[in-house]
């Protein structure tokens, strides 16, 4: 088991073991292998249509994966409902549409899963929920319609009510690309104080400063698979590959 | 031109115009209601799949959008007892036949309006929903079903004006609904106008109410800009209270 060495064993939160998918004759995903630590922050980058954002969704099986094995928190994605179901509780994500759910006000948006799924009371679930919209910066604003909020508000509250799970696992899908650049700061400043806190995080993005301040470790991904893994350092000022420094180039343009 | 007012208004407030109508509100209700319940899980299993069962429900709708109401009407009223001898007894009366014919057409009809409603919510909502943990009828119920529901509405109240009218149809079952009450009294005294016009007055209040319903339910399930801005829009009373505070 080559991916599951002494030091991370104890501590290791996701493993993908061999993991691959296929959209027809297309390969998605092919051979990825990887061990993450619990509290370690991860940023995966690469070209678009390099299978990012894929992997991520492999994690909480919002696209299932065709071969491999994961496993997070020790219990394995292997389809059944009951291991979806205690996955997804542990696992939050964050979408780049923010997908609130836009019939409901900011703070029922923060109460529905934890109250359903949960089994919590109204009066526990707005306590977590209050607490975590004050954390993102935007409790004033519990009782609005997510629509009357602006992009970055509510790309915040998108975060708040993944936490509002208390999962061990965030999930970020290009958090910030559907936002005005104004706007990028606000999510990205609550992104870096979830990864003071300790939180184990998975973020897809292109906000290079971002992954230099935060990242643990960076993964460049491209046609599917895993091409490098590395510090921040040496991805930026020393990529190994050609591919990993075309990508950097185009991004400097 | 002769129009006997008094004809009209005593056709008008007649037990028999009341009940008339009656038979029409209620008939309409129980067979809109009844069409809907059917459906939605018909709309859900016809919008994911290509099954077996799929196939089958989508030729049914087919079926039943594609006969005409009349014909609908009078098979079951007359066809059916011929199949099965239960529908021979006498609790099978024209309005349950009604019933029956007309919750299964408007429920071909709902179908495809619920369809296009589902078709319209965001698949990232469902997305959402899965990623938090929630279950399909969890998502289904609190997710996908109050949103479809605002889509929904303004057609499936178009659809419910004119099963209104449609109800009038059977009359060729014998089933005492407005529209016949009409016609019986126009072929006895020959007030044509005047049964007519009281008719009319009892379809365009049950109408008109329905517009009314269907306004406000519309203002129940809207959550964008609309009422954002009227919300963040300070009322009459603060907008006058302001107004002396200045003067």
């Amino acid at each position: 088991m080559p991916f599951q060495n002494r030091d991370t064993a104890m501590s290791e939160i996701i493993r993908l073991a061999n993991v691959g998918k296929n959209y027809g004759d297309f390969r998605v995903l092919q051979n990825i292998n990887l061990s993450i630590a619990k509290g370690e922050k991860i940023v995966i980058c690469g070209p678009s249509g390099s299978g990012k954002s894929t992997l991520i969704r492999c994690i909480n099986h919002l696209s299932p994966h065709d071969v491999g094995t994961i496993h997070v928190n020790n219990v394995e994605l292997d389809g059944k409902n009951k291991n979806v179901g205690a996955i997804r509780c542990e696992v939050g994500m964050v979408f780049q549409n923010f997908n609130l759910f836009p019939h409901l006000t900011v703070l029922e948006n923060c109460l529905l899963a934890p109250m359903k799924v949960r089994g919590k009371s109204r009066a526990q679930a707005e306590e977590t929920a209050m607490r975590l919209l004050g954390r993102v910066h935007i409790a004033e604003q519990a009782h609005k319609m997510p629509s009357q909020l602006s992009g970055g508000q509510q790309q915040r509250v998108a975060i708040a009510r993944a936490l509002c799970m208390e999962p061990e696992v965030m999930l970020f899908d290009e958090p910030t690309s559907a936002l005005d650049p104004e706007m990028v700061g606000e999510v990205l400043d609550v992104m870096v104080e979830l990864a003071r806190g300790g939180m184990t995080m998975l973020c897809v993005t292109h906000e290079m400063g971002f992954a230099r301040k935060v990242a643990d470790r960076i993964i460049f991904m491209d046609a599917g698979q895993v091409v490098e893994i590395a510090t921040p350092d040496e991805f930026f000022d020393a990529p190994k590959t050609d591919r990993a420094r075309n990508f950097l180039s185009q991004l400097m343009h | 031109m002769t129009f006997d007012f008094s004809a009209f208004w005593s056709a008008l407030t007649s037990e028999a115009f009341f009940r008339g109508a009656c038979i029409t509100i209620v008939l309409s209700l129980l067979s809109h209601g009844v069409g809907i319940l059917i459906s939605i899980p018909v709309a859900v299993i016809v919008d994911r799949g290509s099954g077996f069962v799929p196939g089958v429900l989508k030729s049914l709708v087919g079926i039943l959008r594609g006969a005409p109401t009349l014909l609908q009407l009078l098979f079951v009223w007359n066809a059916l007892p011929q199949f099965f001898p239960i529908f021979r007894e006498p609790w099978f009366t024209p309005f349950l036949a009604a019933w029956i014919a007309l919750s299964l057409n408007e429920a071909a009809y709902q179908v495809e309006i619920n369809r296009a409603a589902l078709k319209a919510v965001d698949p990232g909502q469902e997305a959402a929903g899965k990623a938090l943990g929630l279950g399909r009828f969890q998502i289904f119920w609190y997710i996908t079903l109050p949103q479809a529901m605002r889509v929904a509405i303004p057609p499936t109240v178009n659809e419910f004006i004119t099963l209104l009218k449609i109800t009038s149809l059977a009359s060729v079952i014998s089933l005492q609904e407005l529209m016949s009450t009409a016609s019986r009294g126009v072929s006895t005294t020959f007030q044509f106008s005047e049964y007519y016009a009281a008719a009319l007055i009892y379809y365009l209040i049950m109408v008109y109410a329905l517009v009314f319903l269907q306004g406000k339910l519309e203002r129940k399930y809207s959550w964008d800009r609309s009422k954002a801005e009227t919300s963040n829009d300070p009322g009459v009373v603060q907008k006058a209270m302001a107004l002396m505070r200045r003067a």
